[in-house]
């Protein structure tokens, strides 16, 4: 089995730093070992303790399981970037927040200007308990 | 133009309804009359098209129904009618229609100050109250300016 190595927040293989949600996924799924600097065998539990981690990984969880295509959102202003068709450029750039949470204004302009620059739109995905929701924003001119 | 007067009743706008196109098809038809909700008619005062009586003035109008008026939705209403878009405002809500017939709803709009938080259980609340899968977003900057976007929901 991939034995992945996890050291300042990342996760390594040799000298290539994997995708984190991806590792994860692998993580659970039994493929893959991952063990700290110290030679420590981690289970997923140990990142998943993260309030914000457990809410990323279970949006890439569900999408990848559906079918779609997961990368980094960072250079869009998102968490991630979601292709319905990997051969083509992805359409939304996901936000996954908790239903409880609140957004701030300046935040959803800037995002929804990056988004629509790029000829994307911010997806928001909801999570309330187990349950998903998905908001897809697109600026209107009237 | 002589303004139209308008009567006060159970914090609505009533007027006859041969005025119905002379105040640009605002407000709701109930048989014989027009019924205009506090921000319909506060907008028919600051275009010059009706008077009430004791009230002279946009400002005089706001004094005395500010506890009955809604701002932001008198804003997104007055940005929108003055684009050519055809509204009404029904209890909460802000519609925006296709055209004057008033028929085809295009959106309920849901309007916020931009230095307020945009809260997501409030707005799928909204949502699921009317059964709706999309709505538009009103952001009012203080400039008075307001920019519009679609939330639509999506089943993936």
């Amino acid at each position: 089995m991939k034995r992945v190595l996890y050291k300042d927040n990342v996760f390594l293989s040799e000298d290539k730093i994997l995708f984190f949600y991806e590792v994860l996924y692998l993580l659970e799924k039994n493929e893959i070992e991952v063990y700290d600097e110290k030679n420590n065998k981690l289970d997923i539990n140990y990142f998943l303790k993260d309030e914000k981690i457990k809410l990323y990984y279970d949006i890439y969880k569900y999408f990848r399981e559906k079918g779609y295509y997961l990368g980094t959102g960072l250079k869009f202003g998102g968490i991630f970037r979601i292709y319905e068709n990997i051969k083509e450029h992805s359409k939304w750039v996901a936000i996954p927040i908790n239903i409880n949470e609140k957004i701030d204004i300046y935040d959803f302009l800037a995002k929804n200007r990056v988004a629509h620059s790029t000829r994307k739109r911010i997806l928001y995905c909801v999570k309330d308990n187990n349950n998903y929701r998905f908001l897809e924003i697109r600026w209107k001119k009237l | 133009m002589e303004k139209i007067i308008v009567k006060e009743f159970n914090n609505k706008f009533i007027l006859n309804k041969e005025f119905y196109d002379r105040i640009g098809k605002t407000g709701k038809m109930d048989k014989d009359y027009i019924v205009l909700e506090p921000e319909e008619a506060l907008y028919c005062i600051k275009k010059g098209w009706i008077k009430l009586e004791g009230i002279n003035n946009f400002l005089d109008f706001i004094k005395k129904y500010k506890n009955i008026l809604n701002m932001k939705k008198f804003y997104v209403f007055e940005d929108l009618r003055n684009k050519g878009h055809y509204l009404d405002i029904e209890n909460n809500s802000i519609i925006l229609y296709a055209d004057y017939k008033k028929e085809k709803v295009l959106y309920y709009v849901y309007p916020i100050y931009e230095n307020e938080f945009l809260y997501i259980k409030d707005i799928l609340n909204f949502m699921d109250s009317k059964n709706l899968n999309k709505i538009l977003l009103a952001i009012i900057d203080i400039e008075n300016n307001i920019v519009y976007y679609e939330i639509n929901e999506l089943f993936l």
